[in-house]
């Protein structure tokens, strides 16, 4: 019992796993329908803050209120470009996917560069990149706006398997694959250190530079690929479609525990903030609450939950 | 030392960038695909000398007359004509900017205008305003303004005004003393969307209606159309509405929220503006059986009408070609054109009877008459004056 | 002594720090009109027993008694101290960087200005006679900014504002010479004695024996936290004082075996006349095998030589330099160099093998359980499991740890950077045997040492002084008086020609961005005169009005060193309460601002209170914010009372309304900013235990940044109301970043309290105009973001390359 309180302790996103069940609860019961349908419906939509949200997490992580605001516009701009290649044809997935890394890639060096090199605070340099990469979006936007879908791509993101989406499935892999990079890399490992005493990290012979490199390309080229497959999902791509996505992500992955000064991660409390999120908006508006109502709720949760990681920060003491 | 070459050879790149896409020296890229205005011109719908009284006028085939506009002639002037769009985000504004362009450009290259400019906002009070304070800087003859709200930027185009800037409104319309006004009968959109529903479901049924763009003034008036055309039937059960933004994908991504929740929906009464085929997607998405959607005369909706058998519903929407007919207005009006200050431009509507007359449409675009300045001239100046 | 004359007597003070006695029963007088010097080696707990007389920390147990009245040692705080007249310059300056010479005097001596209209006129005589007092002649402008001053001119602002503090009745000087020129030190010296004449009573820290000899009246020797001797001056003198303080060290060591050490040549380092910012002309030739130990007073460069050696190893060698070997570092300062606190032990151990390896290949948990469990097991860390925190082990235990990260990468050179502080002594003895088990493998082994009883475990050492190496030791062939010696004599040398130039001019803050707003606007004018016509003033005044307004807002905070991201949703909330609730009924209207205000100065106080992230309090409150408003106001619309928009949007022949309130806004911050309190907020910004030190409430400042930040947000909302005449949520979102970037822009820094309000407007003008700009020159308006965006990189590139040129110097 003891373990478990402590565990509760540890990982504050178990509230936000609870909340989410009685948002869920909620919701069926209000609209009369309690099934998990409504349940994966609302997890599809989070799975693509998601991917996001990991990249997201990982830029935190490195550390010193680090956060990366050009997430929208490469999101937007993937969006587009992706369309553009792809245009309906199966073929062109591939290439698609591999411009669209190759680009994502690119941004995230620049950005990454301008951190490391030209000092500039990190939410600073990643905003900078944003208003190019909106305005890029915005040129490509003039010149091409006829929206196809691949149908591999369109099957994919419809196909379900055991009643859950591939899209849902296809994010616990991801957060498989990101808790396995966290804890069994040494890339993981590095990132962890930097990201909780850059100056220790340094004299213990983690190259900060190079981490520091690979997390920014990270999160841009994750970035990338969900926006490929958020277009591919509403069947275009439209100005402006990530612009929730920011605070979002940094709301998500701070509801799920990991530290916005850095150093701690946590990849299971990302996926359920990302749900709890998706859900309070989804449950509030069946129940009848208006938009305003959700907002209020939102923020008041991500105060409280940082309330409850200070109160078990300072009984640990 | 290293640092200022990384520095200057960072910013270059962006500046290298930046530079690459600004083109021409005019400011719209002239090289716009013109397949989004090339819209089934010969099969111009509606004919527009109807009033906001009109409420069921059938789609009908109508010619495009190129003379018939009496002794008014454009000249050869130096005028420069400024575009204001508060919103850029969705494909009617794209084609409605394009068609703005097209207009424009014509006019151009005929020698009637020195200039034109478009500037295309977020959707928000303030960077129209800037738009605004940034023509009335250049000193540009006329604005033809799509505004963010009908009142909030009043003091701002009293500057305009008082600077002896020609102003026209359109689609969503100014409400300020001066500034000419070319409306559609939005009230009327709702009313049928909800008396063609009525009729097909008996007066009964459960119902999702999608929103537009909030606080502009197309989505106040289709609301109260529909709300107001809902009191005659108290039958008629509203389930649920989302904000669409008139916009596909926050329609579609609206409606997978809360759709799970409502099994049972007879009908979704769309916004009409490009939102009806991300309702179409959503219920696919969630493999659910069709209900009655109220299509937005966008060509996916239409190509997606045309394959399904049996499908009965109704398709209403604006004309993103009012963009190329208020340019002409503006052109008129500083030609010297008599030109009343409120005009109004009529609905396409198809149903079943003429949904072949559409079969070309293409995705991307909207149904839309080419308007030209004679057409213009006919059916919407003169009609206006004549009623 | 004469009765009446004791000012403290302390007796049988004890304080122990985990396994380290710091301070060991010691007695200890101080007497008014008396100079008393402090002495000893590094580590004696000189600093501990002044800590302790000054309330800083509290001892264990022991008896103190100031001015005949006996303290409760458990409670004695510093602001105790202060009010008995106990005042102390520490070694690390408690200065606030960002401000003025003589605003750090008001901000430290405050009480004394309740009354003054010119405060600053006050404060700078206040200064300006207090340097004078002391340092007769000093060049010193009071109104220059404390960051432009020289070190050592800056501690000579520290030295001055201790002495003219009004009812000073001791001082305690640590080190206060260190980076004073000669002619300075003996200003110093002048003005102690004198003010010791006059009753004060001085206990003076200092390893320059010169100065004590002829400064003190009375010497007191520390050793090991106790009392080694104490006498009159005349007792003494320097060489009598430094054989003291040699004698006896190391007689608790255990006399360890001692084979000279077979040299292994595979690992080496070879330093052949090597020179740096901080090291000079070091020649030396170090070997697998040895244990080689640095020694000297502390600052004269030992931490520099192993820093050095550790970060160019990675680099292609140079400069004299030449590393055979891997090499790995063991930080002592382990809070600040060595523990990654949210790890377990076994993370902690790991990590510099991890960092060694590929980027993404997988651990081997067998391999890493292995070596964790070896190396910790080797050097006995006491803990249940390798998977506890780290943070759970003692001093001594973390530092195992922190050895056995360096022993497990299997380094062939170990830098150990005085690895035994706070660490007891059988813990010591064992990590002693591991250094020398590792030399017998082969190892090279630098350490660098404050404790001189150490040194008798290294095969050389070498003593460092004044960035190079004053002398070289075997083992054995030395004592430890004639290390003492060498590391003390140099002491008064002062290279320190540069110490009082004047720094070149620093250019404004606000330069750039001044500089970027003018261009732009000349560039307008040129383009289309009507910009600078009234009517175009004006016309764009009424476009970026609320923008500048937030900006201001978002000054205040990020002067904290906070960042607000709920500033645009307040002003959204605002203005939708002066189109909703406003107009329908005046009296509530006003009544519901007032509780917004209050609830904006209220997140600040619930940062303080919960010590929480503010980016993320503020981001959930935007979202409460923007909630609110929807709930009042869903679609945009609304309607703005007329008398509110004829208030702030009214025509004038003169100037236009918004323009009108725009200045008035933009003097208040300024003002406010530079009032007496403001300069305080702004000493907050900087340097938060200064200021709560010298007795500023922390609570309250948090508070009013908050309320005078939400203050002008508000500002912003009832212009908008103004301009617009009806509210509309979203309007003001994309405000929040775009005020972050304008005071970036503007000249402000994330930390440190570096920002000015006159540059955050022009930096938000600037962004401003940058679309207006595109428009006149016929780019298509679309590449505004992107014209912000580079504006902003480059801005900074251009701060960051000047920082460079500076730092070159």
């Amino acid at each position: 019992m003891n373990k478990a309180l402590s565990y509760i302790k540890e990982n504050t996103w178990i509230w936000a796993l609870i909340g989410s069940t009685i948002l869920w609860l909620a919701m069926g019961i209000s609209s009369g329908q309690l099934g998990f349908s409504s349940l994966i419906s609302n997890a599809n939509t989070a799975a693509f803050l998601a991917i996001m949200a990991f990249g997201q997490m990982l830029v935190v992580t490195s550390g010193r209120g680090a956060i990366d605001l050009s997430i929208p516009g490469v999101l937007t701009l993937m969006a587009f470009i992706s369309m553009s290649i792809i245009n309906g044809k199966n073929s062109m997935i591939v290439p698609a996917f591999i411009a669209v890394i190759a680009i994502c890639a690119a941004i995230g060096f620049i950005n990454s560069l301008m951190v490391i090199y030209l000092q500039i605070p990190a939410i600073i340099a990643t905003m900078a990149m944003n208003y190019i990469l909106t305005t890029a979006a915005l040129l490509i936007n003039k010149h091409f706006s006829i929206f196809t879908v691949a149908p591999v791509l369109k099957a994919f993101l419809k196909g379900k398997i055991f009643g859950i989406y591939f899209s849902i499935i296809l994010v616990i892999l991801l957060g498989v694959f990101f808790w396995f990079l966290l804890r069994k890399t040494s890339y993981g490992k590095s990132l962890l250190a930097l990201g909780q005493n850059k100056n220790a990290a340094s004299l213990a012979g983690v190259k900060t530079a190079r981490v520091e490199m690979v997390t920014y390309i990270l999160c841009s080229v994750l970035t990338g690929i969900a926006g490929i497959l958020v277009s591919a999902r509403v069947g275009s791509a439209v100005l402006g479609m990530g612009d929730t996505y920011t605070m979002d992500t940094v709301a998500s992955i701070v509801i799920g525990g990991t530290l916005i000064s850095g150093g701690r991660a946590n990849v299971p409390g990302t996926l359920v903030g990302c749900l709890f999120l998706g859900l309070i908006s989804a449950a509030m508006q069946v129940i009848g609450c208006s938009v305003g109502a959700q907002n209020i709720a939102k923020g008041a949760l991500i105060i409280l939950v940082l309330m409850l990681g200070t109160f078990q920060k300072k009984s640990a003491k | 030392m290293k640092k200022r070459i990384l520095g200057f050879i960072v910013c270059s790149f962006f500046a290298v960038s930046a530079l690459a896409g600004c083109g021409s020296s005019s400011t719209a890229s002239s090289n716009v695909k013109s397949s989004a205005s090339s819209v089934s011109s010969a099969k111009a719908s509606s004919s527009e000398s109807s009033s906001a009284n009109s409420s069921s006028s059938k789609a009908s085939s109508s010619e495009s007359s190129a003379s018939d506009t009496g002794d008014f002639k454009l000249k050869k002037g130096n005028y420069v004509i400024g575009l204001s769009n508060a919103y850029f985000g969705n494909t009617w504004r794209k084609q409605m900017v394009d068609c703005f362009t097209n207009a424009a450009e014509k006019a151009k290259t005929d020698g009637y205008i020195k200039d034109y400019e478009i500037q295309n906002g977020d959707g928000t009070v303030n960077s129209q305003i800037a738009q605004i304070n940034s023509f009335i800087l250049e000193g540009v003859d006329a604005i033809v303004i799509d505004s963010a709200s009908e009142t909030a930027l009043n003091s701002s185009i009293q500057q305009a005004l008082d600077a002896g800037i020609t102003v026209v409104s359109f689609d969503s319309v100014v409400n300020l003393d001066g500034v000419y006004k070319m409306d559609y009968p939005w009230a009327d959109i709702g009313k049928a969307s909800v008396d063609f529903m009525a009729k097909k479901y008996d007066g009964k049924g459960k119902y999702i209606v999608v929103r537009g763009v909030s606080g502009a003034a197309p989505d106040q008036g289709i609301y109260s159309g529909i709300t107001e055309e809902l009191k005659k039937y108290p039958d008629m059960n509203i389930e649920a509405q989302v904000i669409g933004q008139a916009s596909a994908t926050v329609t579609q991504q609206e409606l997978l929220k809360i759709l799970d929740s409502y099994p049972d929906v007879d009908g979704v009464i769309t916004h009409c503006g490009g939102d009806a085929i991300g309702v179409v997607n959503a219920f696919d998405q969630l493999n659910r059986k069709m209900p009655t959607i109220i299509g937005d005369n966008t060509g996916e909706f239409i190509q997606w009408w045309l394959k399904q058998d049996g499908y009965e519903t109704l398709s209403q929407g604006s004309t993103p070609g009012c963009g190329g007919a208020a340019f002409w207005v503006a052109l008129d009006i500083l030609n010297g054109y008599d030109v009343p200050q409120s005009m109004m431009l009529s609905i396409p509507r198809v149903t079943t009877d003429n949904l072949q007359d559409y079969k070309d449409l293409k995705a991307g675009e909207f149904i839309s008459p080419d308007f030209t300045n004679e057409y213009v001239i006919k059916n919407i100046i003169d009609a206006a004056k004549s009623k | 002594m004469e009765n009446n004359k004791c000012f403290i007597e302390a007796k049988d003070i004890l304080k122990i720090y985990g396994p380290t006695i710091a301070v060991n029963h010691l007695d200890i007088t101080i007497n008014k009109g008396e100079v008393l010097a402090l002495v000893g080696g590094n580590g004696a707990g000189k600093s501990t027993i002044t800590k302790i007389l000054s309330g800083v920390i509290n001892c264990d147990s022991g008896s103190i008694t100031i001015d005949g009245e006996a303290i409760d040692t458990n409670k004695y705080s510093t602001a105790d101290a202060r009010k008995k007249g106990i005042f102390v310059v520490h070694q690390e300056l408690s200065l606030c960087k960002n401000l003025t010479v003589y605003e750090n005097f008001y901000v430290e001596q405050y009480q004394q200005f309740y009354k003054s209209h010119n405060w600053r006129k006050t404060a700078k005589e206040l200064a300006k006679k207090a340097l004078d007092n002391v340092f007769p002649g000093n060049t010193i402008d009071v109104n220059a900014g404390l960051n432009t001053l020289t070190i050592a001119q800056q501690q000579m602002v520290e030295i001055a504002r201790a002495t003219s503090t009004p009812d000073l009745k001791m001082l305690v000087l640590d080190e206060p010479t260190s980076s004073l020129p000669t002619e300075e030190t003996n200003q110093l010296q002048e003005y102690i004695k004198k003010t010791a004449a006059n009753g004060i009573a001085y206990v003076y820290i200092s390893h320059r024996l010169k100065e004590i000899m002829y400064l003190a009246d009375r010497v007191f020797i520390m050793q090991n936290g106790s009392k080694k001797h104490e006498c009159l001056i005349s007792e003494t003198n320097e060489q009598d004082m430094v054989e003291r303080m040699g004698s006896g060290i190391g007689s608790q060591n255990k006399k360890l075996e001692f084979n000279t050490p077979a040299l292994n040549e595979k690992v080496s380092i070879k330093m052949d006349n090597y020179s740096s910012k901080s090291l000079k002309n070091i020649s030396a030739q170090m070997y697998g095998g040895e244990i080689i130990c640095l020694t000297g007073l502390e600052g004269n460069g030992q931490l520099e030589f192993i820093q050095e050696i550790f970060y160019k190893a990675r680099k292609r060698n140079k400069n004299g330099l030449e590393i055979n070997g891997k090499v790995a570092y063991v930080a002592g300062d382990r809070k600040k160099d060595g523990n990654f606190p949210l790890w377990s032990i076994k993370d902690n151990t790991i990590i510099s093998n991890l960092a060694n390896s590929l980027l993404f290949k997988p651990l081997n948990t067998k391999n890493v359980n292995d070596l964790v469990n070896r190396w910790n097991g080797r050097l006995k860390t006491k803990c249940n499991s390798t998977d506890e925190s780290i943070m759970s082990l003692s001093g001594g235990n973390q530092q195992k740890v922190l050895i056995a990260r360096a022993m497990a990468v299997d380094a062939d050179i170990i830098i150990l950077d005085d690895p035994t502080r706070g660490v007891d002594v059988e813990t010591k003895l064992e990590l002693y045997e591991v250094f020398h088990e590792a030399a017998e493998n082969g190892k090279l082994i630098i350490w660098r040492t404050s404790d001189d009883a150490e040194l008798e475990y290294c095969t050389r050492l070498f003593v460092m002084t004044r960035g190079t190496i004053g002398a070289e030791f075997e083992h054995g062939k030395y004592e430890h008086s004639d290390i003492l010696k060498v590391a003390f004599e140099n002491q008064e040398k002062k290279d320190l020609k540069k110490a009082l130039e004047k720094k070149a001019k620093q250019p404004k803050l606000y330069l750039f961005a001044l500089i970027t707003t003018i261009i732009l606007y000349t560039i307008c004018g040129i383009l289309s005169p009507t910009v600078l016509s009234k009517r175009g003033v004006e016309l764009l005044a009424v476009g970026y009005a609320p923008f500048i307004f937030c900006a201001l807002s978002q000054t205040f905070i990020i002067g904290l060193g906070h960042i607000d991201l709920s500033v645009g949703a307040f002003m959204g909330l605002v203005n939708v309460v002066t189109a909703t609730i406003l107009d329908h009924n005046t009296a509530f209207g006003i009544f519901v601002l007032i509780v917004l205000l209050a609830a904006y100065s209220l997140m600040g106080l619930f940062i303080y209170w919960r010590n929480v992230p503010p980016i993320i309090v503020t981001l959930g409150m935007s979202f409460v914010w923007t909630g609110i408003a929807y709930n009042l106001q869903d679609m945009p619309g609304g309607h703005v009372p007329e008398w509110m928009v004829n208030l702030f949007n009214f025509k004038n022949p003169v100037l236009n309304g918004i323009l009108i309130w725009l200045i008035i806004c933009i003097i208040a911050s300024i003002l406010i900013y530079r009032s007496k309190y403001g300069t305080a907020l702004r000493g907050y910004g900087n340097n938060e235990t200064a200021m709560k030190n010298s007795g500023w409430s922390k609570a309250k400042a948090y508070f009013m940044i908050y309320f005078i930040a939400g203050c002008f947000a508000m500002m912003g909302g009832f212009a908008q109301s103004g301009i617009t005449g009806a509210s509309d949520v979203n309007a003001s979102s994309t405000y929040t970043m775009l005020t972050v970037a304008a005071v970036i822009i503007g000249g402000g820094y994330f930390s440190g309290g570096v920002v000015t309000h006159f540059g955050s407007v022009c930096g938000a003008i600037s962004l401003t105009m940058v679309s207006i700009l595109l428009g006149l020159l016929k780019v298509n308006t679309d590449f505004t973001a992107t014209v912000q965006g580079l504006v902003l990189i480059i801005i900074l590139s251009i701060r960051l390359i000047k920082k460079g040129e500076k730092a070159n110097e």
